[in-house]
Parts: C-alpha cells; sequence; structure tokens
C-alpha cells in the first residue's frame, strides 16, 4: 500500500475464495472485506488467480512479464512448488525485483514455521517487556498495534525502493527477503543495552531502583508522568523538561511543586484542557484517545490525514492519507480498497492483450473470477 | 554501483530515536551519514540516569551504527559558516529540532536550496510542519497515546481502567522507517528530474495511518466499546477448537511460550501425533507444561501452529535461527573494543545493507570531515578547535590512542 500510494500500480493476487485478512471470520464483512481489509488495501488492483491450475500459473508469468517488483508472504516453498521462485521469475523477467516476506526468512531452521505479528513481538523479546512492565515475576503480555507486521512492512517498502534504485542505475533486480523475525530483533534496543552493559533485565532493574534511592531530589514531574485521569479520561505526560518545570512552577505561583497539586490542577480539566495546559508549557503530553476519536482531532484535520475514496458498494468513505508530506511527490490515495478480482477484466484484456474469447475461457475455466458476480457488484456504482 | 547510497551524503542532525533509526537505515544502504551533534553531545548520547558505556548511553550505540560524528557549536556564526559548507556538499539535510530552529539559524528550506538546489530537506518531528500542534513536544508514547494505541493497550487489561503504554518505541521506530522511505522515495525523483523536495514526517501523522481500528470504526460506525459487546457475544456463540482456546501465552517449564492457536490442521495433526481420537485444551496443556520453552515452541512450531519462544532481549540473540540468519554481526569501537552490533535486517542479494562502524564518539571524524571533505587547512581547522566551534581535538585523540584496529 505504500508503494501504491507513492504512485506504483499495485496488482493485488488473490485466491479464487478471497485472500486471507479479506474475510472476516469472526466478525462482520463490509463491502466483501473485513474493516482491516480496507485499511490495509487502499489504491490497488484486483484480480482473482486459481494458482491451484497450469492456466493461472501461466497468467501470473503472463503479468510477471510486464512487472517490475513482485511480492509474496506464503509458506515458505509455496513458491518453489508453484514454479515461481527467484530463478523461474528471472527466466521470465531478468531485472525482476522478488521480494519475499515471512515470519522467520527464507532461510534458517525456523524457516517453515508460521508466524503473526504476536509471534515475531514474543521473540524479539517485546512480550517479555511488556509483561515486566506490570510484574516481571509474571506473564508476557502482547502489544496492541501488530507493530509485528506494520513496521517490518515498512522496512519492506524501504527495501524495495532501494532496489529499485538500484536497478534503475545499473538494470539489475534482485531477490529481497525479510523477515519479522529479523526485524523486530533489529528494532529491539534492549539487545544492544544487554550487549553494552553485559546485565540482563533483572540486573539492570536492580540497578535502577538504587539509583532511584540515591538519587536527589528526583523531579516531582518525572514522578508524576504517566496517564493521569482528568475530568473527561486520561491524558499521557511524558515529564522532564526543565524549562517546562518552571513554567508550571511560575505558572502555579509556587516554589516546589507536588505530584498533588499538579493533580489537583488538572483534576477538573477536560483533556484538551489539560493537554494544551502541559503542551503550551514545553511538556510532551497527549489525550488518550480511542482511535475512534482521533479523526476529529484538530491536528489530524489541518495535516490533512483524512481522505475520501469511492468504493462500488459502500459508496464514499473516509480513508487516511499517505502519512509523509513530501513537497513534489505528495502521496497519493486514490481509490478503495478493491472488490474481489475487481479489475480482472481491465487487467488481462488490456493490460496483458487477451482477447474477449481469451478471456472469457479464462472465467469458464475457473482460472480467474465469475465475471458476473462482480459485474453485478459494480452495476449500481455511481461513481 | 556497490551499494544503493554510495552516492548519497546525509548531514545529520537528528537525535534521540526517531531520526537517528531512519538515518542508520540510509547508512548501512551505503550512505554517508554525518552526524552532527552540539558541544556537549546530542540528547540520546547522554544518558541522565543511567551509565555511559565508551561515551555513549547503550540505546545511543544501538541507534547509531555506521555513521561519522561532527560536534558542531551552532550557536556561533563560524559554526553556522561550517554547516553551509557541509550542505553544499550533500545531498540530505535531515533534523528534527522543535519547530523554528532550523529557520533561526539560518536553515530553512529556502535558504539550505540556496546553498544546494537540488537537496533533500526532510524534517522530522512529533506533529509536523504545520497544524495547531505544531509547536508542541513529542515523545514515542504521546504519539503512541495520541493514535490510540495506549487507550487500546489499558482496555486489553480493563476497558475502564487507565491507558498503559506499549514498550518498544514503536511512535519512534516506526515513523522513523517510514521516514527513510520517504527519503529513498525522493533521492529517486531526483536521480530521474534533478529536482530535490522537502519531506515532512509527522509521529503523530505516521502512528494514526498505522492505526486500522480508525477504518474499523468508519466503516462500522460504531466505537470501541459498542464492538467490545458485539465481540463478546460472538465469543459465546463460536466453537473454538483446543488450540484456539489456549491461544496467548503458555507457561512452561523454564519460561513461557506464545501460540495464535489459528491453524485448523493442527488439531487433525496432533492427534494423528498424539494416537488419540479427541483433543482437549487440558490435554494440550499438559502435555506441554514439563517441556522446555525450546521443546513446546517446536512441538506447537511443527504441527503448523504460529508460535514462539518467549525471550528476553537479554537472551533473543543467543537464538539459533536469528544466528543462522547471521543478523548478529561485530564492530569496533575506540574504547569498547569489538562489540556486538545486529546487522541490517533485510537481505538483499545484490546489495546487502552493511555494518560497518560503531556508534561514533562526539567529534569523531571532525578532522576528516573538515579537512578531507570541506577542504580546510590545518591552521583553519585549529582556528575552529580553539574557538569552540568544534570538539576539542586533543580530547578526540586521548579517546583514539588507545584503539588497538584488527
Amino acid at each position: 500500500m505504500m508503494l501504491a500510494e507513492m504512485g506504483a500500480e499495485v496488482i493485488k493476487v488473490e485466491p479464487p475464495w478471497g485472500a486471507l485478512g479479506r474475510i472476516e471470520e469472526r466478525g462482520p464483512m463490509y463491502g466483501g472485506a473485513a474493516p482491516t481489509f480496507h485499511h490495509l488495501n487502499l489504491g490497488k488492483k484486483d484480480i482473482v488467480i486459481n494458482l491451484k491450475e497450469p492456466k493461472g500459473i501461466e497468467l501470473v508469468k503472463k503479468l510477471l512479464a510486464k512487472s517490475d517488483v513482485i511480492i509474496s508472504n506464503f509458506a515458505p516453498g509455496t513458491m518453489e512448488k508453484m514454479g515461481l521462485d527467484y530463478d523461474e521469475c528471472k527466466k521470465v523477467r531478468p531485472n525482476i525485483i522478488y521480494g519475499v516476506i515471512s515470519g522467520f526468512g527464507d532461510t534458517g531452521p525456523y524457516r517453515p514455521y508460521s508466524s503473526y505479528a504476536p509471534v515475531a513481538e514474543a521473540i524479539a523479546g517485546f512480550a517479555r517487556q511488556m509483561g515486566d512492565t506490570i510484574d516481571p515475576a509474571g506473564p508476557p503480555k502482547g502489544l496492541v498495534g501488530f507493530f509485528g507486521d506494520l513496521a517490518p512492512g515498512t522496512l519492506m517498502a524501504m527495501a524495495v525502493i532501494a532496489a529499485i534504485r538500484y536497478r534503475d542505475k545499473t538494470g539489475k533486480g534482485q531477490k529481497i527477503d525479510l523477515a519479522q523475525f529479523d526485524s523486530m530483533f533489529a528494532y529491539n534496543t534492549g539487545v544492544t543495552t544487554f550487549w553494552v552493559t553485559g546485565k540482563n533485565e533483572a540486573e539492570r532493574k536492580k540497578d535502577d531502583e538504587e539509583r532511584k534511592k540515591n538519587a536527589p531530589d528526583r523531579d516531582p514531574i518525572q514522578q508524576i508522568g504517566g496517564y493521569l485521569k482528568v475530568k473527561d479520561g486520561y491524558i499521557m505526560v511524558a515529564g522532564m523538561r526543565p524549562k517546562a518545570i518552571d513554567a508550571l512552577k511560575e505558572k502555579l505561583k509556587v516554589e516546589e511543586l507536588t505530584k498533588e497539586l499538579v493533580l489537583e490542577t488538572i483534576a477538573n480539566m477536560t483533556r484538551m484542557e489539560a493537554f494544551h495546559f502541559f503542551a503550551e508549557m514545553g511538556m510532551p503530553c497527549s489525550p488518550c484517545y480511542y482511535a475512534s476519536e482521533t479523526p476529529d482531532d484538530p491536528q489530524i484535520i489541518a495535516r490533512e490525514m483524512i481522505t475520501q475514496v469511492d468504493h462500488p458498494i459502500l459508496g464514499k468513505m473516509k480513508a487516511i492519507n499517505f502519512p509523509v508530506k513530501m513537497s513534489e511527490t505528495p502521496g497519493k490515495v486514490l481509490s478503495a480498497a478493491p472488490l474481489l478480482g475487481q479489475h480482472q477484466k481491465e487487467i488481462i484484456t488490456q493490460l496483458l492483450g487477451y482477447s474477449q474469447e481469451e478471456f472469457e475461457a479464462l472465467v469458464q475455466g475457473g482460472i480467474i473470477a465469475y465475471q458476473p458476480d462482480i459485474d453485478k457488484q459494480i452495476e449500481n456504482w455511481k461513481k | 554501483m556497490k551499494t544503493i547510497l554510495e552516492d548519497i551524503r546525509v548531514i545529520d542532525l537528528t537525535h534521540v530515536w526517531f531520526g537517528p533509526w531512519c538515518t542508520m537505515m540510509l547508512a548501512e544502504m551505503g550512505a554517508e551519514v554525518i552526524k552532527v551533534e552540539p558541544p556537549w553531545g546530542a540528547l540520546g548520547r547522554i544518558e541522565e540516569f543511567g551509565p555511559m558505556y565508551g561515551g555513549a548511553a547503550p540505546t545511543f550505540h544501538h541507534l547509531n551504527l555506521n555513521k561519522k560524528d561532527i560536534a558542531i557549536n551552532l550557536k556561533d556564526p563560524e559554526g553556522i559558516k561550517l554547516m553551509k559548507e557541509l550542505i553544499k556538499k550533500s545531498d540530505v539535510i535531515i533534523s528534527n529540532f522543535a519547530p523554528g530552529t532550523m529557520e533561526k539559524m539560518g536553515f530553512s528550506y529556502e535558504e539550505c536550496i540556496k546553498l544546494r538546489p537540488n537537496i533533500i530537506y526532510a524534517v522530522l518531528s512529533g506533529f509536523g510542519d504545520t497544524g495547531p500542534y505544531r509547536t508542541y513536544s513529542s515523545y514515542a508514547v504521546v504519539a503512541e497515546a495520541f493514535a490510540g494505541f495506549a487507550r487500546a493497550q489499558g482496555d486489553r487489561d480493563d476497558p475502564n481502567g487507565p491507558p498503559k503504554g506499549m514498550v518498544g518505541a514503536f511512535g519512534d521506530l516506526a515513523p522513523g522507517t517510514l521516514a527513510a522511505m520517504a527519503i529513498l522515495g525522493a533521492i529517486r525523483y531526483r536521480d530521474k528530474t534533478g529536482e530535490g523536495q522537502k519531506i515532512d514526517c509527522a509521529q503523530y501523522d505516521s502512528m494514526f495511518a498505522y492505526n486500522t481500528s480508525v477504518t474499523n470504526y468508519w466503516l462500522s460506525g460504531k466505537t470501541e466499546a459498542e464492538r467490545r459487546v458485539e465481540e463478546e457475544e460472538r465469543k459465546k456463540q463460536r466453537q473454538l477448537d483446543p488450540f484456539q482456546q489456549i491461544t496467548g501465552y503458555i507457561k512452561v517449564k523454564d519460561g513461557y511460550i506464545e501460540t495464535s492457536g489459528l491453524r485448523a490442521k493442527a488439531v487433525d495433526a496432533l492427534k494423528a501425533k498424539m494416537g488419540v481420537e479427541e483433543i482437549t485444551k487440558e490435554m494440550i496443556l499438559q502435555r506441554v507444561e514439563n517441556m522446555t520453552r525450546d521443546e513446546a515452541f517446536h512441538f506447537f512450531a511443527e504441527l503448523g501452529l504460529p508460535t514462539s519462544i518467549v525471550y528476553y532481549a537479554s537472551e533473543s540473540w543467543k537464538d539459533q535461527h536469528i544466528n543462522s540468519r547471521e543478523m548478529i554481526t561485530e564492530v569496533d569501537h575506540p574504547l569498547l573494543g569489538k562489540i556486538k552490533a545486529i546487522n541490517f535486517p533485510l537481505k538483499m542479494s545484490k546489495t546487502p545493507g552493511k555494518v560497518l562502524s560503531a556508534a561514533p564518539l562526539l567529534g569523531q571524524h571532525q578532522r576528516e570531515i573538515v579537512m578531507s571533505l570541506l577542504g580546510y587547512s590545518q591552521e583553519e581547522f585549529d582556528k575552529l578547535v580553539q574557538g569552540g566551534v568544534i570538539a576539542y581535538q586533543p580530547d578526540i585523540d586521548k579517546q583514539l590512542e588507545n584503539w588497538k584496529r584488527q
């Protein structure tokens, strides 16, 4: 999706029954897809290909011949079994950029094993660390947000652009192998901290506690940093700005600050009032929003982070904009997450140049989706 | 062309985690990254509350591999002059100061274009270069709270309780990765058109964009509380297989494993393995409770279940798989000697990322930068040292003098 928002034509290839992620087994679907599918598939074209059929593989290779990048995240061995490993793909398109995304990577003893974001987060030490924030002797705890997927996914987008640059300059493609475990491991500064200090988490915690005891008057602001209750919810104060502390003392007309005084001061403020109160003094601070409230935030609106896309079934719907502002090449969100097989006619007859008969043979043979189903979904689409 | 960014020079004014992660990715792809610190050392280098190692906090070592370093006093006009000379010879300038700081120093985008017309000018910040919160400060936890993640984390334990922070600083590292991606995009655009541009990357924008719950709300029209009630209802109706019933963290003999029990075939596979007709969750738990983490991990993984060992960061690097992936390398630090470092996380067959040097000492490369790159004479260099415009060279020499390079 990051590549699509930077202008790439991304053709999403799904199995006949729809990709994992499209189908929400345990919750409602909207316009043919789970909500997260809508979030993660803006800007893409869609085709269904039955990869169990030789004619399906043939079709993929025809697409490959006209493509710059192929990315997959099947169980290791799947691409090989389908005759779509890197060497085979190079025969079709010598300068192809061949990306594989997986939990553990294309090599190594855990290669065949499955993974999800929580798996990668746990093996890289984050779940244990999360559990430690509550009780070091207790169980690990999961993180919200799926950063075990989204952060590695962003690394992959970065690497694909890099490979595209390399190909611009040399004419050569290459293979990119991204593992969630490698990525999350690389993100974890706790590893280097262990290497440099020679002390594990428990030992360092003990050292920290010693230091706290011996430290002279620690700033009350540090002690009040954290999630603070106000009238209509919570704010987050990440304290520790000396100038802000002075400003606060001045504002409250006191020589010394106490936690009680500060909490008292904000107890009857709304989140927004308390947020601006601290932020204007230079204290890093935020209201603790629910995701459902964030779209109403004035900063998000001023930053034009919300746009609109047009979905054949759902009509006009909100979507989140490309998150980085680039003055010459702004990212763009141009279309909604696609319907299953939505662009198959365009892709096969225009891009690949198949005739109408050839197209229909593919439909009848169950190689691609049943076109009448797609037509029905699009027929009421008032663009 | 050996590395993707071998022809690119980056002037790096960033500090702490967000910017340094971004520039380290560029450095590992071959860019020459020149980290510019104030004379007293950058925020992030100095560890106020804990010990320092070889002149820096442990996290500084993690986030600043492969970079060159110069300390410049940007309050001194001579320091500003020096920066301008550097900008003229650079492809990218990246900073994450409080808004207005770059302008005050004379390094606005417009001013930098005068020095280098095709400069790629990246500003990283909490809230971005525009908008009502533009002047406010931020940290990873601030962005995470704004974007709804702290509330969601709190909801996991008690929807009526307080929000909770996430570990890992993804509110810095994920936006930092987006920024690296965008800079590469801008470099490509410049390759083809000759034009630079300005990149404005905000932690809040980024974390907002990462939150799939926002789209869930837009589509369903239901808040978190409403969706939770519905999800509870659905759970009651659902028949979970024994693996799904034990999804999460499972205690075994020497710690925990994690399993996301979502593979239908796993139940059949286990029945076959155990030679039984029926499986219950109690049977599974009983089977693994006396296994080591390693044994339990392989036991589940071989059944096709997504699963992992719950490691501490301090032990994850010993994992056999991480080692076979060559994710651990070594760098040579002038004071600490040979120390381990984490390798570039992607495997690229033609242009592998490389970790070539340790996080630098303060001002470590100033002589090379000022005299070789900028062409100053020895006298001009000495004048800068004496004037306190750059670091005190004898201090640097002292730290380097015992460095036994292999």
